[in-house]
């Protein structure tokens, strides 16, 4: 059984004749120990799909028209402000993209991280005190006893980083929300913190549901992708099944317009002609007809349904 | 680099000893460009690439005098562009342009695209009212715009349009050198190809020549004929793109090359990932810059700088800072 399941959400924004839907039909699962990257560009709807799914989504001004989440046994759609504020920070860590907004900057990083446990843990000051030291240590930031009487703006943008991920894993969650983690960062330091994530994951058995624009970092991270456009999931498979056959003219067009290492020094690359549709204005048919070289005349009447096996599934008529 | 090259010929560009220090509170200070020096060709692109707080975007602003140097020259065709006034550098400004990278925040807001991209022509007075818009229009066209483009403003356009106009504003007074500070970064994966195709096809038609400044090397190596990689305010590598991508000589360049992700899950792994981050450069180590990450350090390379030492082979040239080569 999936550790996190998702089935049909879509959501939308505002009200009465300008209410927009901006992510539609979407469904997901995770299992123990699994990294599922969610891609696409930005305004593809990645990070309010995932955060609604969690219902950390603020609501309003979005609403989730449909859905079912469940963690585990938990139907999350069911639970009260109450009971998802028990969930949040214990059994699902959350880290967000940029760790200078999301810690707060009147109080000190031990603080922040023994708030974080208590929160959730009834436990002394003193057993509070330990566990912060061991979560530091395990995130790989030296001297930890000096650093819990820091303030986050005192800190590099890498420790904060590992700051930020020890208060998501301080209560040992079952599943890891992380929207694009690494984005912020140095290449260099991007690679550390990937590692870390990774041996976390290993030892710890959660499930990662990570955000990001970058196939670079889906490749060398996830186990399994999903690539969104327009507010819908187009692709779903196995890392290594969507880099070696893409499906998906859009899939297929990212993975060829990206120049590589590899990629001859000033050769034409090619492209996806246009743009992406603003919520608004999506058309009735799929999404990317108007942009895709391999459109045939159903595309721009029809969506076409995410079909497919569990270990790869495409929303195209005419998939490459 | 710190060594002297001889002047023989002369280059479109050459930098020598080129350094900025920036002050900060209690006397110190910061040296954000120290003691860099390159030469570029008529049509090169050469691409400088290293982390935040590198340098990088200093000095593309010090070659084109946004900002004084402390300390080195800038020849533009020959002549040292740190010594003019401020009328004649304007002048010399039509040869080299800027494109940045937000193109949210670099073009005005209360302006329309077409008196955007007129206004280096206004200010240099260059043409007639009808001929400028004409030109506006041959413009907007070269960079894949529609004419009537002209009439709307920067709002209106996405990130990629944004930047297209940038570089229309760019090639208004027909430069010789762009220099191009992370012109993609701030565009999504499917528009950056749009736009590395239009500078790619500029280059080859009006034998532009870049400086590409970016932290994406995957990028910087599809553009660049040379390459320079910088380390807190250094260029500790410098080579013709193939051989540095090849054959990367300092330890720094080849820890930057290992981390870069690749889209392609069976890429061997083999790296040893950097520990560390960048030290601040209001405390630079001693020594080598990059000493207390590196894993060959050794003892000399605590103490000593190293020196920009000729390590290139089949006539390439390929200049390396590092004891490991001495």
């Amino acid at each position: 059984m999936a550790l996190f399941l998702v089935e049909d959400l879509a959501v939308s924004f505002g009200r009465g004749a300008s209410r927009v839907r901006v992510v539609d039909g979407v469904s997901f699962a995770v299992d123990r120990g699994e990294t599922l990257g969610i891609v696409g560009e930005s305004g593809c709807g990645k990070t309010v799909t995932v955060m609604s799914s969690i219902r950390l989504q603020p609501a309003p001004p979005s609403h989730i028209d449909s859905g079912r989440m469940r963690l585990g046994e938990v139907d999350l759609m069911s639970l009260s402000r109450t009971a998802l504020g028990e969930i949040w920070g214990n059994r699902i860590g959350v880290v967000f993209q940029d760790p200078m907004t999301s810690l707060n900057p009147t109080y000190t990083v031990g603080f922040q991280l023994r708030e974080a446990l208590r929160l959730h843990r009834n436990v002394s000051a003193a057993d509070a005190r330990a566990g912060v030291l061991r979560m530091l240590d395990r995130v790989g930031i030296n001297a930890p006893e000096r650093r819990l009487a820091q303030y986050p703006h005192e800190l590099s943008g890498g420790l904060r980083q590992r700051v930020l991920i020890a208060m998501a894993l301080i209560c040992n969650p079952e599943l890891l929300i992380a929207d694009e983690p690494t984005t912020a960062l140095d290449v260099t330091l991007q690679a550390q913190i990937l590692d870390l994530l990774r041996s976390l994951r290993d030892e710890l058995g959660m499930g990662i549901v990570l955000i990001t624009h970058d196939l670079g970092v889906v490749a060398e991270f996830c186990d399994r992708v999903a690539v969104m456009y327009a507010g819908r999931i187009v692709e779903s498979a196995v890392v290594r099944t969507l880099f070696e056959s893409p499906r998906h003219p859009y899939t297929h067009g990212l993975l060829t317009s990206i120049p590589r290492l590899a990629t001859v020094k000033g050769a034409r690359l090619p492209v996806i002609d246009g743009m992406v549709p603003a919520p608004g204005e999506r058309p009735a048919g799929c999404a990317f007809a108007q942009r895709c070289p391999r459109v045939e005349a159903r595309c721009r009447d029809e969506q076409p349904p995410l079909a497919g096996s569990p270990a790869h599934r495409f929303a195209c008529f005419n998939p490459v | 680099m710190g060594a002297e090259v001889p002047r023989m010929t002369v280059h479109l560009l050459d930098v020598q000893g080129l350094s900025k220090t920036f002050p900060l509170k209690g006397g110190r200070f910061i040296r954000a460009v120290d003691g860099v020096s390159f030469t570029q060709a008529q049509g090169e692109t050469i691409g400088i690439v290293g982390e935040s707080g590198c340098g990088k975007s200093t000095l593309g602003r010090l070659i084109l005098r946004l900002i004084e140097p402390t300390a080195g020259d800038v020849r533009f065709r020959g002549k040292d562009i740190t010594l003019l006034p401020a009328d004649a550098m304007r002048a010399m400004r039509r040869h080299m342009q800027m494109i940045f990278q937000d193109p949210y925040a670099s073009l005005d807001p209360r302006m329309r695209v077409g008196d955007l991209i007129e206004e280096p022509l206004v200010i240099h007075a260059i043409g007639t009212k009808a001929e400028r818009a004409q030109e506006v229009a041959r413009l907007l066209d070269t960079v894949g715009l529609p004419t009537e483009a002209a009439r709307r403003y920067p709002h209106e356009f996405s990130g990629g349009q944004r930047q297209r106009i940038s570089i229309a504003r760019a090639l208004a007074l027909h430069p010789e050198l762009i220099v191009a500070d992370e012109p993609v970064s701030a565009l999504d994966v499917s528009i950056q190809s749009q736009v590395l195709n239009l500078l790619m096809d500029l280059k080859r038609e009006r034998g532009l020549s870049y400086l590409f400044i970016s932290h994406n090397l995957a990028v910087v190596k599809y553009v660049s004929d040379t390459l320079a990689v910088m380390y807190l305010g250094r260029i500790v590598e410098l080579g013709s793109t193939e051989s540095v991508y090849a054959d990367p000589k300092h330890p720094y360049t080849q820890a930057l090359l290992a981390a870069i992700p690749e889209p392609d899950p069976d890429r061997a792994r083999d790296r040893v990932p950097l520990q560390g981050e960048l030290p601040s450069p209001e405390h630079p180590p001693t020594g080598c810059p990059f000493h207390p990450r590196c894993p060959q350090a050794m003892d000399r390379c605590r103490r000593e700088v190293p020196l920009p030492l000729e390590r290139g082979t089949k006539g390439q040239s390929h200049r390396v800072a590092c004891h490991l080569y001495d």
